[in-house]
C-alpha cells in the first residue's frame, strides 16, 4: 500500500467525565420543556383508536351512535342531554371485544392456510413415494436375480481363471488330467447355461468399441495392431441382466498410434513411486 | 412451494437428498448409488460423462477426466494448492485471465464452476426423476474453511446448473443439524470429519440456532484411500517375499488388489478377521500363482497407526484455537465413510475424552443436514432456525500492512458496523480503502477483495481528518463498504464481487449452454428408453407369432413379420420421431396378434 495513502485508527483521547450531565440538571431541563407544553397534574391523555373500523359497528352501537349524532344536530334550545359514563364503558369493552375477535379470526384463518398447505404437500409426497414404490415393486424380482448373480459371479470368475490357467500349464497332461479338466469345463458351461436362464447374459467385449456404459478400462494397448478405442482383450466378464448392467466388464483398449495416455491408473492418491508421463502428441 | 434439495458436494464423491414427509430421503443416481463420484469426462464424440462412467473411461481419457475440482474452485492459479494439484493430475490447469486456476479440455477452457455445475446438474436431474417434479432451489454444503472465493464459486456452479442456491452452509454445521442439534440448549460439538481423500475437524458452538465455527483444522490429503493402499502394499510385499513377483507391474492385479483391499477393510469394521482370497493372480514358469491371505484387525490397525495418528495433532491444534479442553466439548460426531473403523472410534474417544456419535450413515449425514435445511425454508421444518453467519473476519489494511477487523466472523448477518479512520502523513489528500477477509493480524496473510480510493481530502496535519468507514453486509451476504470524510462528506462506495470468478455475463452464457446441454441429454435419454420399449415390444410379438400366426391368413402373416423386420432396423436410427412412429405401428400390431390370441384360446 501507498504510505501517502494509508489509513490510521482514530484513537479517541478525550475525558468525557465533563460533559456528563447531572441527573438534577436532566430533572431540571424536563421540567422546563412541561411548561411549555401546559402538563399539568390534572391532564390526561385520550388514546384514540385508529384501528375501529366504521363499516363493521355492532347494530346497538349504530344505534347508540345516532342517537348521539341526534341529540348533537338538535337546535341549541333543546337541552342535548349527557350520555351516561356507564354507557361509555360498555362502548370501550365492547370495541376491545371486537378486536379480540377479529384477531382470533385472522389467526384461525392463517393457521386454516397453513393446514391446507400442509395437506396439499403431503399430497403430492404421497403420490410421488406411491408412484416410486410402484416402480420399485416391479423392478424387485429383477432386482433380486441380480443380487444373486452378483455374489456368485466372482467364484465363476475363479473358476473361469482355474481352468484358463490349466490351459498353460507346460508339459504334457496325462489322461486324467485331461478328464478332470474337461470336467470342470462342464460345470462352468453349466453355470453359465444357468444364468443364461436367469436373463443373464455376458457383455460382448473383445473386438467390439468401447463403451463405458457396459465396459470399464483398466488398462490400454498402443501397439497399433487393432483399431483405436477397440477391446483387444478382455480381463474380467461383465453381465447384463435385460437392459441393466450387473457388473461391467473389465477391458484393454486399444488407443492406436494416435494417442498414449499418461502412466498411471486412475487415482487420486497417486503412490509414492509413480510420476505420470507427459502425454505425447 | 416446490423441494429444496441439500447437496453435499465432496472432492471425491458427491450425495443428494431431499426431506420428503417428514424423512430425509438419500437420492440414488442412475446406475443406483447413493453417492456419486465427483468426475466428469469429456470424450471426443462430445459427450460429458459424469460419475462412475467418467471413472470407467478414465484409463484410456486421462487427460479429459477430471477429478477432484473442489480442490481448485475459487482459488488462483499461483495458490499452493492448486501447484501440488498441477503435480499430480493428468489434466491440464490453466491460468485465465484474471489469474484463477481454470483447466484445459479438448479445444475449450472451463472454469472449476462450470465443472462442477455439470455435476450439480445430474444430481438435479435425479432428484426431479425421483420427485416428478422440476426442482430450482438447493442448498449446498461447503468446507468450514472455504472463504468468500470459494463460497461464491460454488453459488456459481449452482447457478450455472440451474439451481438458485439458497443457502451455502458449512458441512460439519449440516452433520450437527442431520443429528439434531440446534434445537435445545447451548452446545459446543467436534464434528471429525474423515472422507475418501480428507480429513476435517471442526468444532462448533450451538446457540439458539446460530452455528459458530470456533475453529477448523485438517489434512487435505488424508482419506480412506491412504488406509486402502496400506493393506495393498503388505499384500504385494507378501506375495514378493514368497513369490519374487512383484504385482505393482500388473494393472490388473493391482485392480483386483485394489477391490480386494477396499472390501477387507470395510469387513474388518465388525469382525476381527477377513480372508482375502485371490486366486491366479499371477503366474512364472512354476504355474499359476495364489493369494489366499488372513489379515486381522490388530494387523490392520498396525498398518494404518500413524495415519490415524496423523489425525489427531488437527484435533488438538483445533480444541487450542477455540480455546477449549476436551472436557467443554459435549458431543463428538463422525462423518466420511472411513470413520467406521473401530481404531477411528477408540481414537476419537481417547482425543475428545467420550465416545462420539455415529448413528447416522458418515456418508450421507451431510446431504442429510443440507436437506433438513432446505425443509426449514419451505417451511416443512419448524423448530429449526439456522442463523447465516459470515465465515470469516472482514476488515481493512491499515498503516505498515496491519489488519484491522470491522466484522467478526461468525456475526450473524444482516449487520453493519462503522470505525473512524485518519491520514498518516501531513497534507494527505486521498487514501486507499483495501478490504480484506481473514483472521491474521497481517494484511498479506488474508484475502484481498476489493481496493478503492477516497480522494479529495482537504490538506490538513496528519492525524486530524476523519473518515468514517462502514462494512455493510445484507442477508444474502453481499458486502457494500462505503467511507465518507466527516469534514466534506466526501464518500466513495463499492459493493463486493469478487475481484475473481465468473462475471455475471460469463454467468449468463453458461447457465444457456448448461440448459441446452440438459435438454439434449433429456433427448438422447428419452430415446433409448423408446428403443428399450420398441425392442421389449418387438421381441414379444414375435414370440406370440410363433405359437399364434398361424390364426392370421398367410397375406397378414406376410404383413406382420415385414412390419417387426421394419421395427427391428429402426432400433439403430437416432430419429427419436421415426422410432415413435413404428413404435405406434409395432403397439398396433400387437394388438391384433393379442386378438388373435384370445380368439384362438
Amino acid at each position: 500500500m501507498d504510505p501517502e495513502k494509508n489509513i490510521e485508527e482514530v484513537v479517541d483521547t478525550f475525558d468525557d467525565s465533563s460533559e456528563e450531565v447531572s441527573v438534577d440538571d436532566f430533572i431540571k431541563q424536563l421540567e422546563e420543556k412541561e411548561k411549555d407544553l401546559h402538563i399539568t397534574v390534572e391532564t390526561s391523555i385520550i388514546e384514540i383508536s385508529e384501528s375501529f373500523d366504521d363499516a363493521n359497528l355492532p347494530e346497538f352501537l349504530k344505534e347508540a351512535l345516532d342517537e348521539a349524532e341526534a341529540a348533537v344536530n338538535k337546535p341549541a334550545a333543546i337541552a342535548m342531554p349527557v350520555a351516561p359514563s356507564a354507557d361509555k364503558t360498555a362502548i370501550k369493552r365492547l370495541e376491545v371485544e371486537v378486536k379480540n375477535l377479529q384477531a382470533t379470526v385472522a389467526k384461525m384463518e392463517a393457521d386454516r392456510d397453513e393446514m391446507f398447505k400442509n395437506s396439499q404437500r403431503r399430497t403430492k409426497d404421497f403420490e410421488s413415494f406411491k408412484s416410486r414404490a410402484e416402480r420399485e415393486r416391479k423392478e424387485t424380482f429383477q432386482n433380486q436375480i441380480s443380487n444373486v448373480a452378483t455374489l456368485m459371479l466372482p467364484a465363476l470368475d475363479n473358476l473361469h481363471r482355474a481352468l484358463e490357467s490349466a490351459e498353460h500349464i507346460p508339459g504334457e497332461k496325462s489322461d486324467a488330467f485331461q478328464l478332470f479338466y474337461e470336467g470342470i469345463a462342464l460345470v462352468s458351461e453349466q453355470i453359465n447355461e444357468i444364468l443364461n436362464k436367469m436373463g443373464i447374459k455376458p457383455i460382448s467385449t473383445v473386438g467390439e468399441d468401447f463403451d463405458p456404459h457396459f465396459h470399464e478400462a483398466v488398462a490400454t494397448d498402443d501397439s497399433g495392431e487393432y483399431p483405436p478405442n477397440t477391446i483387444c482383450d478382455e480381463i474380467l466378464r461383465g453381465y447384463i441382466a435385460g437392459d441393466r448392467v450387473i457388473r461391467h466388464s473389465m477391458v484393454k483398449v486399444a488407443m492406436g498410434e494416435m494417442r498414449r495416455p499418461t502412466g498411471e491408473l486412475f487415482d487420486e492418491t497417486p503412490s509414492p513411486d509413480s510420476t505420470p508421463e507427459a502425454p505425447s502428441i | 412451494m416446490s423441494k429444496v434439495i441439500g447437496i453435499d458436494l465432496g472432492t471425491t464423491n458427491c450425495c443428494v437428498s431431499v426431506l420428503e414427509n417428514g424423512t430425509v430421503q438419500i437420492i440414488s443416481n442412475k446406475e443406483g448409488g447413493r453417492t456419486t463420484p465427483s468426475v466428469v469426462a469429456f470424450t471426443d464424440k462430445d459427450e460429458r460423462l459424469v460419475g462412475q462412467i467418467a471413472k470407467r473411461q478414465a484409463v484410456t481419457n486421462p487427460a479429459n477426466t477430471l477429478y477432484a475440482v473442489k480442490r481448485l474452485i475459487g482459488r488462483k492459479y499461483s495458490a499452493p494448492e492448486v501447484e501440488k494439484m498441477r503435480e499430480t493430475v493428468p489434466f491440464e490447469i490453466v491460468e485465465a485471465p484474471n489469474g484463477d486456476a481454470h483447466i484445459k479440455v479438448l479445444d475449450r477452457v472451463y472454469s472449476p464452476p462450470e465443472i462442477s455445475a455439470i455435476v450439480l446438474q445430474r444430481l438435479k436431474l435425479a432428484a426431479e426423476e425421483f420427485l416428478g417434479d422440476r426442482i430450482t432451489e438447493a442448498i449446498i454444503t461447503v468446507p468450514a474453511y472455504f472463504d468468500d472465493m470459494q463460497r461464491q464459486a460454488t453459488r456459481d456452479a449452482g447457478k450455472i446448473a440451474g439451481l438458485e442456491v439458497e443457502r451455502i452452509i458449512n458441512e460439519p454445521t449440516a452433520a450437527a443439524l442431520a443429528y439434531g442439534f440446534g434445537k435445545n440448549k447451548s452446545e459446543k460439538v467436534a464434528v471429525y470429519d474423515l472422507g475418501g481423500g480428507t480429513f476435517d475437524i471442526s468444532i462448533l458452538e450451538i446457540n439458539d440456532g446460530v452455528f459458530e465455527v470456533l475453529s477448523t483444522s485438517g489434512n487435505t490429503f488424508l482419506g480412506g484411500e491412504d488406509f486402502d493402499q496400506r493393506i495393498i502394499d503388505w499384500l504385494v510385499a507378501g506375495f514378493k517375499e514368497s513369490n519374487s513377483i512383484d504385482l505393482k507391474q500388473d494393472r490388473l492385479a493391482l485392480q483386483r488388489l485394489k477391490e480386494a483391499a477396499e472390501r477387507a477393510k470395510c469387513e474388518l469394521s465388525t469382525v476381527e478377521e477377513t480372508t482375502i482370497s485371490l486366486p491366479f493372480i499371477a503366474a512364472d514358469p512354476t504355474g499359476p500363482k495364489h493369494i489366499n491371505a488372513n489379515l486381522t484387525r490388530a494387523k490392520f490397525e498396525e498398518l494404518v497407526k500413524d495415519l490415524v495418528e496423523a489425525s489427531v495433532e488437527p484435533c488438538q491444534k483445533a480444541l487450542w484455537d477455540a480455546k477449549l479442553q476436551p472436557s467443554d466439548v459435549d458431543k463428538v460426531i463422525l462423518v466420511g465413510g472411513q470413520t467406521r473403523s473401530p481404531i477411528i472410534t477408540r481414537t476419537v474417544t481417547e482425543v475428545f475424552g467420550k465416545e462420539p456419535s455415529a448413528e447416522i450413515n458418515p456418508d450421507e449425514v451431510v446431504a442429510m443436514g443440507a436437506a433438513i435445511q432446505g425443509g426449514v425454508l419451505t417451511g416443512d421444518v419448524k423448530d429449526i432456525v439456522l442463523l447465516d453467519v459470515l465465515p470469516l473476519s472482514l476488515g481493512l489494511e491499515t498503516r505498515g500492512g496491519l489488519f484491522v477487523k470491522l466484522i467478526n466472523r461468525n456475526s450473524t448477518i444482516p449487520l453493519k458496523n462503522t470505525m473512524t479512520f485518519t491520514t498518516v502523513v501531513d497534507n494527505q489528500q486521498s487514501v486507499e480503502i483495501h478490504i480484506l477477509q481473514g483472521e491474521r493480524e497481517i494484511s498479506s496473510a488474508n484475502r484481498s477483495l476489493a481496493k478503492f480510493e477516497l480522494v479529495g481530502i482537504p490538506p490538513a496535519p496528519r492525524g486530524v481528518p476523519q473518515i468514517d468507514v462502514s462494512f455493510e453486509v445484507d442477508s444474502n451476504g453481499i458486502v457494500s463498504v462505503a467511507a465518507t470524510d466527516k469534514m466534506t462528506g466526501l464518500e466513495q462506495q463499492v459493493q463486493i464481487t469478487p475481484s475473481s470468478g465468473l462475471s455475471p455475463d460469463e454467468i449468463e452464457r453458461l447457465i444457456h449452454e448448461a440448459e441446452h446441454s440438459v435438454e439434449k441429454d433429456r433427448d438422447e435419454r428419452d430415446l433409448i428408453q423408446l428403443r428399450n420399449r420398441l425392442d421389449n415390444m418387438i421381441k414379444n410379438a414375435r414370440k406370440a407369432m410363433l405359437e399364434f400366426g398361424r390364426s392370421f391368413p398367410t397375406d397378414e402373416q406376410i404383413e406382420i413379420n415385414g412390419i417387426l423386420n421394419n421395427a427391428e432396423e429402426s432400433l439403430f436410427t437416432d430419429d427419436k420421431t421415426e422410432v415413435e412412429l413404428i413404435l405406434v405401428k409395432v403397439e398396433d400390431t400387437a394388438s391384433r396378434i393379442t386378438s388373435a390370441m384370445l380368439t384362438a384360446v
